[in-house]
């Protein structure tokens, strides 16, 4: 009697859950799904962390808390615990939003971890021939997870791997602040699943535009490794021009396998612009372009985060919320007048510049009222035929976010020739004009493009999407005064901040617990 | 007209005894004993009769007939010392027991409007802190023994009813677990308090034991009791908000050039609190027959009706309760059956606590209900947005929460047992005593939206929504044990020796629908099984040599199946002494000790109630289909993948154990005219159970419970009862008592590190997973862990001003600094009796000294930025906005620590004894009583009485009024 | 409570000795140059905490009543430059090119809103500051262009200076019947009420602000330049009739290809054949020379800049349409798409 084994019908033990190749299937899917849900009971109700509200406890949430917030892009002001610091950048080791993502991006290394300790059990077994390969794509989702928290909090994060056990132990960090072990690491696991480390090359991720939208490939793969690469001056002690270089040969090779296209015509009768549909509900039909999506539904995959929580969270004022397909209007992220200022007096004629503006000031004096800022209505829970999502009622979103679109490889592109040779080649000029008209802007010449124009044009084009605290940094505009916007460093009219904020705190209640971990230097 | 006169001597050594009371049945009329024993009365004629009664004597009556002289021997009251107290796996006289344990019994409980069996016993056992968690009917209360001895694992007693320990996990439906139970079916408390004596509970013992006992059937005619009453319940005291016109004053002073914001503003005068409280009624009745069948099958059966309804509107509780006890004899006394059996049906209407705070926050211009303008919403004011859509995040109408919310359940639970108990009739020394019982509980409950229920913005979208939840719980008990006891007569030596063998098995269900009006799922259908058994062995062997001497020994193993093979099987042994000075010849002949007990106690016991049942295994979790991983085909259609989630564990997962010393004394004074004791304890846990916050990547988690550290809790307890006046008109009682506890966790192993801070815990409203207290190393577990507010010349909190404990020039998470805890260093009780012919007057009460409270009802509401969200909707604050005048809030100052130190005064009673009704064959007695009667306390918030230390959303308490009437023959 | 931490009251503000001189001119040239540093002690509080400190800047006589910041630190010193003093006076209300008298103060404040306000003593001199980039209204008859409603103040019809004194800004003067010249008034808000309203002065090209000063009257129905200068109160109207020129237009750098003005989108427009990948740019009344203008690349794409560099044309020889707005004079800008 007393040796237990689980009568729920929904709990089971490691060797009774996993039979089956399908099973496997089901573990490598809670990976992907912790990157869209927050737990295991949709929107809430059985959470993946504890001690935190559910809703920003998902990954995307947390993450675009993280990268947007403290930027030109966007600002918030709930009246929510420490959330408004998130876009002063006034934050210390204490902040529940920062602690929050830390926490998911670490839980997904364990996920993929545990995974692969799991699946390798069943590797070379008749029926589960397709192991080698859900391994590779839980290593990518590891690596991914990895690089976030490389970003976001440095060098200097726990690191485990599947060799590590599951228990009571403090994990070492992967080395000291700007050191290169979590850079490396990630690089040489995406070149061996993209069998390009000898060492290593029994886990292959599938190719480039032949998986199921939404799972990893080569194109994801790559794209990760140009953006580590692209950004190694934030991750490293020093700029290194080889990887640079590397950079652009990642993205060559995307190209070179003609697996995507800019998605340059919509469906007829849209009431969208072409642009538009990138951010809609029905956007996998973008898969040309989006190259890695983290996938969202409003009836099966529901949460407070994700895009429902973009969608719903820039939605108040005199906006209708069932414009944008959902019933919800939190009223918290708009945008800043600086960036505002990129499309109105920088791009004046550009059909990117989603914005509200009936009823909103376009200058911020108070950061907790909704209707000072722009709305920004870049994502919206409609199909391409005007119709609503599939959960209107509720306000749950459909919108698959594009964490890798091909838009952003030739701006990458187009940028490592300025870092490299101070000048755009005519074919990523051509690329860059490409991006530009389809988004209703006017084509440029080699004579504007330059690294400031970069930074401005990379905000115009994606903005919202989860990258502009990263590409701050890389232009050294984040901290500092270089560049300031409403309400960096706490002032209405910005004011430059202090440059340890690049890089976030590890969670004080990490680094209390660990006491292998050294917090980063200012907090 | 008869004079009588005599002389009373004790019959133990035939001395005189003075101060007797003497009194002619049925009358008023009465004398006492001079110093040499003699008195002299006058009676009504041969058919009076005298009652003599003293102090430590057995009362005793005297027919007057034809004697005019009558001299009594009085023999020593049974009294205290040979009264029989339960404890665990047998019963034992009081005198022979050597650890720490306090028995309450009917004549002791406290009065009034008392719902559950908790309410008997607050305030009258030192070393014993209940608090009930508000004021709602049927609301859970914390019993706390000698301090927590956990972190996170459950703190709770065991609690044993009948020989049947009872699953300490709660049914939903069912706050307050005791409930089962009738309060006045209830016989006997007794409260194990050290681990001598609760050792014998082993692995469930850490936090005390409370055995309960119920009325039996007696040997003997019919006899009939009802009991009834009537309450009225009033709302003591409401949060200090702003008033209609502060809140128009304050908003219009700052926004007041802003039209569009001044145009949120209603011109209504609503006090939301008054609106969603009220005076509530309160009916309670039970009624009990007892006898015996036959000579031979003596019973006891009640049942009882209660109904309350809360002072939150719509908040309401009616249970229905029986009881059957049956107790006969067999085979000349050698088998003993004891069976009984309890029914419980509760009927709950659940009212949404959470519109207490709501009510606070709300706008106080705004109409509760307007039929036209808010039409769509059943009439009930809603925010809305520019172009009419209510707002999914303002704040609901509390009012039309609670009316458009019905949250309905029902609980059933039965517990039954029969224990024989067989005096082997070859050697009745031996006997065999066997319990076979059962504890099942069935609950379900509907909670349904009404399809205009605006609050939920959801529900509203979706015509309405009903969650519909079931639980079920098993427990089986099977407990066997032999007793052999013996005493040598020769050597005046008692043995008795217990060894014996215990199983249970606890099960439990829930099931969970959530559907919306109009057929869309809102939740798809949940189902959650769990199960754990226990399996024990036991044994105690006691020696009482000539009743001075006494020695206790018990040992326990316990095999539970939370942890792995490994850790499983644990240990739990105890040693007790006890030394009965006053048996002592140079005591015996003492006229001022009458009792004098020293007891010495040690013993180990442990903790398994983790709450979690596969704590210690690596389990999977499928997900459910409303979160799933997702991709499309090449035609974009979607693809859905349910998912399985590994579960953080912790293999290593163990008992936590106690090891407790106990030093102790009881006295009695004066033939026992005034008794007490003194305990000092010494209590040490080791691997303590605690839910932490892990070291990020090392498990499958954030948090987990896993074994961390040690704590220690050391205390006084102190009690004294006494009788002040006795004589023929006055009888008049007072009992006092105090406990002193000091509780400091000496550590917490997961890290070894000086620079290592603790653990947080004490989750607050307001951000999200904001804590203020932790747990540290040579701190109480539980102090506050916040920053050191600064204050301006006026006393003014100067907001986001903290001292620089670092003094590093930046205020951050490293400033905290541990201030305070909840727990209190000293609690006192006090209860009186006071009699004087057929009136009887009574009060209990209580003090708490140095218990800390964070206010989170303030820290959440008090600061500019609630007044209005982004120009859609305003809120109110409550009055501390003028002492801080903070613009955003600042949960962590230690600003909002207070000082909740308070006494209580929870009822006082007044009562009238009929005697001569129905022929004198009847008794009634009629009563009332006013129920948290005052509370004095320099706390600011509504009540200082919270549990943990964070005011959150506390239902008033209410004061309740009470008419009372018992009925009997 | 004794051991709670409270600031006392007779703690002394920050210990400064005013390096002020007796009077500042404030300039855009010298707008980067340190005004002064201003340095003072650290305030004890009696509490260990973070202080900051704040030099602030108020119109004498006013008690401080209304106060802008100068310059904010946890330091105790901070240098502050001319332009920062000059916007803390702007915000102050206080005119350009004017001398004020202020008074300035440093103060400590505790925590994050401002709590634990002490002061140090109080100085005072003299400031003349500048003006910022000053935008002017043009109301007059010919604004029905832009609102259908004569006489308006619209934010189309401007002059600004970017030195807070010399105006620049394109007005197409021209009446509601198309063909008789449009005169009109200058004001410096965007109201009748609000500022100032400029007609013309006795003498030519001379403004006055009288009540009762004539309108000032434009030549002919056409577009110009309005150029004014504010510390002199003078002004001048330049009739401006653009043109393409430039390797990549059909006239080639010698001749140059006319643009038409389009009332309707308030814009210079053409649509011609232009060879692909050519320099080019945009001029007024075919001259180089001052003060007729001359446009090339701005500082972004779409933006022109005076003078700038040449423009290029889009790879693809062929038609294309050019379209030339001149409204904002902050934000000149252009188009050119192609056309089949
Ligand atoms: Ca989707
Ligand atoms: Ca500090």
């Amino acid at each position: 009697d007393l040796d237990v084994v689980p009568i729920d019908p929904n709990l089971d033990t490691a060797d009774k859950v996993y039979q089956t190749q399908n099973d496997l299937e089901g573990g490598l899917a809670k990976i992907y799904a912790g990157f869209s849900v927050s737990g295991q009971q949709g929107p809430a109700g059985n959470g993946d962390l504890k001690g935190f509200d559910e809703g920003n406890s998902q990954y995307l949430r947390g993450y675009w808390v993280c990268q947007e917030l403290p930027t030109d892009e966007a600002i918030n002001g709930w009246n929510d615990g420490n959330l408004p610091k998130m876009s002063q950048i006034t934050w210390g080791g204490g902040n529940e939003f920062i602690r929050s993502f830390y926490y998911r991006a670490i839980y997904q290394v364990s996920l993929a971890n545990e995974f692969i300790r799991q699946a390798k059990r069943f590797e070379g077994q008749d029926g589960f021939d397709r192991v080698p390969e859900l391994i590779a794509e839980a290593r990518y989702l590891r690596a991914f997870a990895y690089w976030h928290a490389l970003d976001l909090f440095g060098n200097g994060v726990p690191f485990v791997t599947e060799n590590d056990p599951v228990g009571a132990f403090l994990p070492p960090p992967a080395g000291a602040i700007k050191g290169d072990e979590l850079f490396n690491f990630i690089s040489s696991e995406i070149k061996a699943i993209l069998g390009e480390n000898p060492d290593d090359n029994n886990y292959l991720i599938s190719g480039s535009g032949t998986t199921i939208f939404g799972r990893a490939n080569q194109g994801a793969a790559r794209m990760l490794l140009a953006k580590l690469y692209l950004n190694h001056k934030s991750y490293l002690s020093s700029e290194d021009n080889q990887w640079y270089t590397a950079a652009k040969e990642e993205l060559d090779k995307i190209y070179a396998t003609n697996a995507y296209s800019l998605v340059t015509t919509k469906d007829a009768g849209s009431p969208y612009s072409v642009y538009e549909t990138l951010f809609l509900a029905d956007n996998q039909k973008a898969a040309s372009e989006i190259i890695w999506a983290f996938t969202f539904d409003g009836q099966n995959a529901k949460s407070f985060g994700g895009t429902t929580y973009i969608i719903n969270a820039g939605i108040g004022g005199q906006m209708v919320s069932t414009d944008y397909g959902t019933s919800g209007s939190w009223g918290g992220n708009r945008t800043t007048p600086e960036f505002v200022n990129l499309f109105d007096q920088k791009s004046p004629t550009d059909g990117r510049d989603l914005f509200f503006t009936q009823g909103q000031s376009k200058e911020i004096n108070q950061q907790d009222q909704f209707t000072q800022g722009y709305a920004v209505t870049k994502f919206k829970n409609k199909k391409q035929d005007g119709t609503d999502g599939s959960n209107l009622s509720e306000g749950f979103a459909d919108v698959n976010f594009p964490v890798f679109r091909l838009a952003d490889a030739y701006l990458m592109s187009a940028e490592l020739d300025l870092r490299l040779n101070n000048t755009v080649t005519a074919e990523n000029l051509a690329r860059i004009n490409q991006i530009r008209t389809r988004g209703g802007a006017p084509a440029v010449t080699n004579a504007v493009v330059d690294l400031d124009w970069m930074i401005e044009e990379r905000g115009r084009e994606l903005y919202w999407e989860g990258h502009r605290r990263t590409d701050l940094i890389r232009f050294n505009q984040f901290t500092g005064g270089a560049y300031v916007w409403a309400f960096k460093g706490g002032n209405s009219s910005g004011r430059p901040v202090e440059d340890y904020f690049a890089v976030m705190p590890i969670p004080s209640t990490d680094v209390n617990a660990n006491p292998n971990l050294t917090q980063n230097p200012g907090y | 007209q008869t004079k009588v006169s005599g002389r009373v001597v004790s019959g133990d050594d035939d001395e005189p005894i003075p101060g007797v009371n003497i009194i002619e049945k049925g009358t008023a009329n009465g004398t006492i004993t001079d110093g040499n024993g003699n008195y002299s009365i006058q009676v009504e004629g041969p058919t009076s009769v005298l009652q003599f009664s003293f102090v430590g004597y057995q009362a005793t009556e005297q027919p007057v007939g034809n004697q005019s002289t009558i001299d009594i021997s009085m023999a020593a009251s049974v009294s205290e010392l040979s009264e029989v107290v339960v404890i665990g796996y047998g019963a034992a006289k009081k005198e022979d027991l050597t650890g720490s344990v306090k028995a309450i019994s009917t004549a002791d409980f406290n009065q009034g409007s008392i719902t559950s069996p908790q309410e008997l016993l607050n305030g009258k056992v030192p070393g014993v802190q209940i608090t009930n968690a508000g004021g709602a009917p049927g609301a859970e209360s914390t019993i706390r023994i000698r301090g927590g001895s956990s972190l996170t694992a459950s703190n709770d007693p065991l609690i044993v009813i009948d020989g049947v320990p009872i699953d300490n996990q709660k049914i939903s439906g069912m706050n307050n677990n005791l409930n089962t139970i009738n309060p006045n079916d209830i016989e006997t408390f007794t409260v194990l308090k050290d681990a001598s004596a609760t050792a014998i509970y082993g692995s469930r013992a850490s936090n005390g034991v409370i055995i309960i006992t119920t009325k039996k059937g007696r040997a003997g005619g019919l006899s009939f009791d009802y009991n009834g009453n009537v309450a009225v319940n009033t709302v003591p005291k409401t949060i200090d908000n702003l008033s209609t016109t502060q809140f128009r004053d304050l908003y219009t002073e700052r926004f007041g050039n802003d039209p569009d914001l001044m145009a949120l503003l209603g011109d209504a005068q609503t006090d939301w609190q008054d609106a969603i409280l009220r005076t509530s009624v309160t009916t309670d009745h039970n009624a009990s027959v007892s006898g015996s069948i036959k000579d031979w099958l003596p019973y006891r059966a009640s049942v009882g009706y209660s109904y309350n309804e809360g002072i939150l509107k719509t908040s309401e509780l009616e249970r229905f309760t029986g009881n059957i006890n049956l107790n006969p004899k067999f085979f000349d006394d050698h088998l003993k059956v004891d069976m009984s059996l309890k029914g419980m049906n509760i009927e709950n209407r659940f009212a949404d606590t959470g519109t207490i705070f709501g009510a606070i926050g709300f706008d106080p211009t705004q109409v509760i209900r307007d039929e036209t303008e808010f039409a769509p919403y059943g009439g009930y004011f809603t925010w809305l947005t520019p172009n009419g859509q209510p707002i999914d995040i303002a704040p609901g109408n509390p009012v039309a929460t609670l009316q458009q919310k019905t949250d309905r359940s029902t609980v059933n639970r039965f517990i039954g047992n029969v224990q024989l108990d067989y005096k082997l009739h070859f050697l009745p020394e031996l006997h065999v005593n066997l319990n076979l019982g059962t504890d099942r509980s069935k609950a379900g409950g509907n909670v349904v939206t009404d399809p205009m229920g605006a609050f939920d913005f959801a529900a509203f979208q979706n015509g309405g929504a009903n969650r519909r939840y079931d639980e079920k719980k098993r427990n089986e008990l099977l407990d066997l044990y032999l007793q052999y006891i013996h005493t040598f007569e020769e050597t005046d030596l008692t043995l008795d020796v217990m060894g014996g063998y215990s199983y249970q098995h606890f099960w439990r269900e829930q099931t969970e629908t959530d559907v919306f009006g109009n057929g869309n799922i809102r939740n798809p259908e949940k189902i959650e099984r769990s199960e754990n058994f226990l399996i024990s062995f036991f044994g105690r062997m006691n020696l009482n040599w000539k009743s001075k001497y006494l020695i206790t020994a018990t040992l326990r193993n316990d095999n539970s199946s939370r942890f792995s093979e490994d850790n499983r099987a644990g240990i739990f042994p105890s040693l007790a002494a006890s030394w009965n000075i006053n048996n002592e010849a140079f005591l015996k002949e003492s006229q001022t000790i009458s009792q004098l007990k020293l007891r010495l106690g040690y013993g180990i016991t442990g903790q398994q109630d983790i709450g979690a049942d596969y704590g210690y295994l690596g389990i999977y979790t499928r997900g459910q289909t409303t979160a799933q991983a997702i991709g499309y085909d090449a035609n974009g259609n979607p693809i859905f993948v349910q998912t399985i989630r590994p579960e953080g564990y912790d293999e290593n997962l163990k008992w936590e154990t106690t090891t407790t010393y106990n030093a102790g004394i009881d006295f009695g004074f004066f033939d026992d005219r005034l008794t007490g004791s003194l305990d000092g304890y010494y209590r040490i846990t080791d691997d303590l159970l605690n839910e932490i916050p892990i070291a990020a990547g090392s498990n499958l988690s954030n948090q987990l419970v896993t074994n961390v550290g040690s704590l220690e809790n050391k205390g006084f307890e102190f009690s004294l009862d006494g009788v002040l006046i006795q004589n023929t008109d006055w009888y008049w009682t007072l009992g006092v008592n105090a406990t002193y506890n000091e509780n400091e966790i000496t550590k917490l192993t997961q890290v070894d590190d000086p620079s290592y801070k603790g653990v947080e815990t004490g989750d607050i409203e307001g951000g999200t997973g904001n804590r203020v207290q932790i747990h540290s190393v040579g701190y109480p577990a539980f102090s506050f862990y916040v920053l050191e507010q600064i204050y301006d010349d006026n006393g003014k909190p100067i907001e986001g001003a903290y001292v620089d404990r670092d003094n590093n020039g930046i205020i951050n998470d490293d400033d905290r600094y541990r201030y305070k805890n909840s727990a209190p260093a000293v609690l006192l009780g006090i209860n009186s009796r006071l009699t004087y012919h057929d009136w009887d007057f009574s009060f209990s009460g209580r003090a708490s000294i140095g218990n800390y409270v964070y206010n989170n009802v303030n820290s959440n509401s008090a600061f500019y930025n609630n007044l209005q969200v982004n120009g859609r909707f305003t809120g109110n604050t409550t009055t501390d906005i003028y002492n801080t005048n903070f613009q955003n809030p600042q949960y962590f100052s230690d600003y909002y620590v207070e000082d909740a130190s308070y006494f209580r005064l929870d009822n006082v009673m007044v009562g009238y004894n009929f005697h001569e009704i129905f022929g004198g064959k009847w008794h009634a007695r009629v009563y009332a009583t006013v129920n948290n009667v005052f509370v004095l306390s320099g706390y600011s918030g509504l009540d200082p009485e919270v549990f943990n230390g964070i005011d959150r959303n506390v239902y008033p308490r209410p004061r309740t009024f009470l008419l009372g009437v018992n009925l009997g023959f | 409570d004794t051991d709670t931490p409270r600031i006392s009251s007779d703690t002394q503000g920050p210990q400064i000795t005013w390096p002020l001189k007796d009077n500042y001119v404030l300039t855009v040239t010298n707008a980067d140059e340190t005004f002064e540093t201003f340095e003072w002690e650290a305030v004890n509080y009696g509490v260990v905490s973070p202080v900051s400190y704040k030099v602030q800047v108020a119109e004498k006589g006013t008690d401080f009543e209304t106060v802008e910041e100068v310059a904010s630190t946890t330091d105790t010193k901070v240098e502050v430059s001319n332009s920062m003093m000059n916007d803390a006076v702007g915000k102050l209300g206080l005119a350009p090119f004017e001398a004020h008298e202020v008074e300035m103060r440093v103060i400590s404040t505790l925590g994050n809103n401002g709590g634990g306000v002490i002061s140090s003593t109080v100085a005072d001199t003299e400031i003349t500051p500048y003006a910022l980039i000053v935008t002017w209204y043009v109301p007059g008859p010919f604004n029905f262009w832009a609102e259908g409603n004569e006489w308006s103040h619209n934010d189309l019809d401007v002059i600004k200076a970017e030195d807070g004194q010399n105006f620049r800004g394109y007005l197409y003067l021209v009446n509601k019947d198309g063909t008789t010249p449009s005169d009109f008034k200058i004001s410096t808000a965007k109201g009748w009420e609000l500022g100032i309203n400029y007609g013309a002065g006795d003498a030519a090209g001379t403004l006055s602000d009288d009540g009762g000063a004539a309108n000032i009257t434009a030549p002919e129905a056409a577009y110009y330049l309005l150029t004014v200068n504010s510390a002199d109160l003078t002004y001048n109207l330049l009739k401006t009739d653009f043109a393409i020129i430039g390797a990549a237009t059909p006239g080639g750098w010698d001749n140059d290809t006319p643009l038409t003005f389009n009332p309707d989108s308030r814009m210079w427009e053409g649509t011609y054949a232009m060879k692909g990948g050519e320099e080019w740019k945009i001029r007024a009344n075919g001259s180089w020379d001052d003060p007729n203008p001359n446009y090339g690349q701005g500082s972004e794409d779409g933006m022109l800049s005076l003078g700038g560099d040449n423009l290029v044309s889009p790879a693809e020889d062929g038609m294309y349409e050019i379209k030339v707005n001149l409204d904002d004079p902050e934000a000149l800008k252009y188009t050119i798409e192609k056309v089949n």
